[in-house]
């Protein structure tokens, strides 16, 4: 399988973040600034993000509130393009039926605004870990 | 939904019979227990069907019955219903593997829609290992040449590149392309690799 000498060639992981709020797209950004696992790529909204001719592997991080396309719908579009995207939701605290519908369609995690910056890596790292 | 139970679990009667007269309304098979340990009493492995629990009682939370049976190695879809429930913890129980999570006070018709949601989950379940075990028999029906070509196909490859990397026509690949499709009673490789998953 996979030798010590691989570990020279990975190629990094992309975390997609879909949010409007532009100060929390650079938080999460400076999170990984540095790394050389992980790349962050941001956008206002699901139509952008769905504008790609290429998914890169990695994972979603999505919120609830969006412009234009729900969450939702979005997370339905990917199943339906048979993409693999782990995702993970970000949403509020009093919306309970929303985040049980959210993590019923396959969500791999929602986590309630305000958050650590300790939470969100957990949750990134249990549905990316680095490969070894 | 022949022959399967809805295992109702609250340590408040009211809730336990307004559960149980709504199910019986609908010709659901349904038990109650006032405790998950009196429900853990009553059964072993032969449960069939799905449990709505409470999360909150006390010596067995609706949590710790989840893991009873995880470690019993007994599946079942479990619903979770609560008076208490916050995003943090629902979030946690659908983690953890339950299908659903309501709060009280909840609507019937979303109990009701949960329940038969869950119960038929059983039947899917069932449908899919057979659908598995099928396609299993038709693969094996594929000639080596099949196998390659429905590799290369499932990555994503078009019949012209297939073609150079196998060094054949592109018509042939389409030819191969087709008897699998046919062996394997499908029709296209997008449902072949989904029902291959």
């Amino acid at each position: 399988m996979n030798d010590s000498k691989s570990k020279q060639h990975q190629t990094p992981q992309t975390i997609y973040v879909v949010d409007q709020d532009v100060s929390l797209c650079e938080r999460i950004s400076a999170l990984y600034e540095g790394s050389s696992l992980y790349i962050v790529e941001s956008y206002a909204c699901a139509e952008d993000f769905l504008s790609q001719s290429e998914f890169a592997t990695g994972c979603l991080i999505v919120s609830i509130e969006m412009p234009g396309m729900t969450t939702m719908n979005l997370i339905h579009k990917l199943k339906a393009q048979g993409l693999k995207m782990p995702t993970i939701v970000l949403g509020e605290k009093d919306d309970l039926p929303q985040a049980v519908k959210v993590m019923q369609a396959g969500v791999l995690d929602f986590i309630t605004k305000p958050f650590t910056n300790q939470r969100l890596k957990i949750s990134i790292g249990n549905i990316l870990p680095s490969i070894s | 939904m022949k022959n399967q139970t809805v295992y109702v679990i609250d340590d408040d009667e009211a809730v336990r019979d307004s559960i149980k007269e709504l199910l019986e309304s609908v010709k659901l098979n349904t038990q109650v227990f006032d405790s998950a340990i009196s429900f853990v009493d009553a059964f072993s492995s032969d449960i069939y069907g799905c449990i709505v629990v409470d999360i909150r009682m006390a010596k067995m939370s609706g949590f710790g019955l989840q893991e009873h049976l995880k470690e019993q190695g007994i599946t079942i879809p479990i619903i979770f219903i609560t008076g208490h429930g916050d995003v943090d913890m629902a979030v946690r129980a659908l983690k953890s593997g339950a299908v659903d999570f309501i709060q009280k006070p909840y609507h019937d018709q979303n109990l009701l829609e949960s329940i038969n949601n869950a119960l038929a989950l059983n039947d899917q379940d069932e449908e899919l290992t057979e659908q598995e075990v099928t396609m299993e028999k038709y693969i094996e029906q594929l000639t080596l040449r099949e196998h390659e070509v429905m590799d290369l196909l499932s990555q994503g490859d078009t019949n012209k590149v297939i073609g150079k990397k196998l060094n054949i026509s592109p018509r042939t690949v389409e030819v191969h392309r087709q008897h699998i499709l046919q062996k394997c009673k499908v029709k296209s490789i997008t449902q072949l690799m989904y029902r291959l998953k």
